[in-house]
């Protein structure tokens, strides 16, 4: 995942409601739109060339939508969101992010995932945002993302920011981590698993 | 919060090198991530440091660690040369470029007092190296994330720092992707090649006897530093002063020498891995990695020794060839999107 465009939040604002908003952003995987403050009774709603993406609820804070093809415009519903407008731009121009190539999990999933344990979704400005738990030693922690459809079984991505990587197991995209010793673990990324004798079309040899 | 956008990258170096360079590189990529980036440094060391600077803002204040000042005055010399520049920039977490662990003291503790979380990145933890009390004391109450550029250093911080095991984290340096320049070919008087600051710690004392020692052999030495006045004029020994083009002066050289008697994870060596250059190290150089001998001859700071080496490396093209190779993997390994991406969570870790 790659930043390609950005507009940074500035000090104004503008108001969002079911009247269409041109955007002219060049073709990405995914769209960050600033929210200053949060709107939990309303959807964002992205029309692009493939159709539309929605987002309800949107927190305070950068909000990510996955992108399918060019982005037409930009619309609420269930009340008006209010959008930061781009620094130095006006409100005109809302402060947006685009990112190109996205891994097999949408970036918008890894910003929606919940951690029971000590942990956050991390995120460097607009860099990928990825789930972290810190664990002591005999600790179990567990991430959970939103459902999603995945081209076959994988495996969890883990790096180890202190300490040493922990027991992991997934099902579905739910991480379950057991910690032998303190860790601080980050959750970057699933690989789907190498073809074994099981699931290969080849002949048994048995 | 586990987001920050405003990142502090404070520099209180007092000259600019290996460590500065590293981290002026990590600024630059947290720029290209979309942070804003506001590195902040000693008037004396921004010449040095603009160049590096592409999207990263830079701000000077008079924060440069000297050695030769009272410890207390250089602490509040820190702190009162940065506290109004933190008033002002309003960051969300800062990056904080040690050379040695206890550089930064004074600007640890102004960042503190400015309530901005940070991680405290060690270049130098030297095996001799301690930690004074009133320093340690200081650093009481300062709620500081620690890292360093080797697993050996972290353990030695943690020891030095009385933490937990595993509460410094470890970023190893990585080298940016860049063309490989050919290796130019050899004839002539060998050549060795040396890159570093002039002083007692890199080995450049042994620079005169080396000369001797190689002849009929150059002696070539790239970087600034206090003994350069002591060498100039040393017989077979060419003093090539600051270079830019490193891969190019590492493509024509036959060995890099790196004597040192203590490093973090020099960046040297990866640019003379990359450049398919051999090289010639001491063991203390190269602990950042776990099987140097895999890629590297080892050296011990003796002038005879480096030379029987550098022999043996000239002599033993077969030796010397697997060496390279291994070498090469190494560097491509050691990429910086990984040090840049691993800071950049550890960053927001301290938000979070």
């Amino acid at each position: 995942m790659r930043l390609i465009f950005q507009r940074r939040p500035g000090s104004t604002a503008l108001w969002l409601d079911t009247w269409p908003r041109p955007l002219d952003l060049p073709v990405g995987a995914a769209l960050g739109l600033h929210l200053p403050r949060p709107a939990p009774s309303s959807e964002l709603v992205v029309t692009t060339q493939a159709g539309e993406v929605r987002l309800a609820s949107p927190a305070a804070g950068w909000a990510v939508l996955s992108l399918r093809g060019r982005v037409l415009s930009l619309h609420a519903e269930g009340g008006p969101v209010r959008l930061s407008g781009g620094a130095g731009e006006g409100p005109e121009f809302p402060a947006c992010r685009v990112w190109s190539g996205e891994g097999l999990i949408p970036e918008a999933l890894w910003r929606g995932a919940r951690i029971m344990g000590e942990g956050r979704v991390l995120a460097l400005a607009g860099g990928p945002a990825r789930p972290f738990l810190r664990l002591r030693a005999g600790e179990l922690g567990r991430i959970a993302l939103p459902p999603y459809p995945l081209p076959g079984p994988v495996d969890p991505v883990l790096t180890a920011l202190r300490g040493e990587l922990p027991l992991a197991q997934l099902e579905g995209l739910t991480l379950t981590l057991r910690a032998g010793a303190f860790c601080e673990i980050l959750w970057e990324e699933v690989q789907l698993r190498p073809n074994n004798l099981a699931n290969s079309v080849a002949p048994s040899r048995r | 919060m586990g987001m920050p956008e405003r990142i502090l990258v404070i520099i209180p170096s007092p000259e600019c090198g290996g460590a500065e360079r590293q981290t002026m590189q990590v600024a630059r990529g947290m720029a290209r991530m979309g942070a804003e980036v506001i590195a902040v440094a000693d008037p004396s060391i921004l010449p040095g440091l603009t160049p590096l600077a592409e999207a990263v803002t830079l701000y000077a204040a008079p924060i440069a660690f000297d050695a030769g000042v009272e410890i207390s005055a250089m602490r509040a010399r820190q702190r009162q040369g940065l506290a109004p520049l933190l008033a002002l920039l309003r960051a969300d977490t800062a990056l904080i470029c040690l050379g040695l662990p206890n550089e930064g003291v004074g600007a640890m503790q102004a960042l503190h007092a400015a309530e901005i979380r940070m991680l405290a990145m060690t270049h130098l933890v030297r095996r001799d190296g301690v930690m004074g009390e009133t320093d340690r004391a200081a650093l009481r109450g300062v709620r500081a994330s620690w890292a360093s550029v080797s697993a050996p250093a972290s353990r030695r911080l943690e020891a030095m720092l009385r933490l937990p095991p595993g509460a410094v984290a470890t970023v190893p340096n990585g080298l940016a992707p860049g063309g490989s320049i050919p290796r130019t070919a050899r004839g002539g008087r060998p050549i060795l090649l040396s890159i570093g600051r002039l002083d007692v710690r890199k080995g450049a004392t042994l620079a005169p006897q080396l000369a001797a020692a190689i002849t009929p052999a150059r002696l070539l030495m790239a970087g600034r530093g206090p003994l350069a006045g002591v060498l100039t004029g040393v017989p077979g020994l060419e003093l090539l002063g600051q270079v830019n083009d490193v891969p190019a002066l590492l493509a024509k050289a036959d060995a890099f020498l790196l004597a040192s008697d203590h490093e973090g994870c020099p960046l040297s060596v990866l640019e003379a891995a990359a450049a398919g250059c051999p090289i010639l190290a001491t063991v203390a150089a190269l602990e950042a990695w776990p099987e140097p001998a895999r890629f590297a001859r080892f050296v011990l700071r003796d002038a005879s020794h480096i030379a029987a080496v550098f022999a043996e490396t000239l002599r033993d093209t077969e030796g010397t060839t697997v060496r390279v190779a291994e070498a090469r993997q190494v560097a491509a390994a050691w990429d910086e999107a990984a040090m840049i991406r691993r800071t950049a969570f550890l960053l927001a870790a301290t938000c979070a």
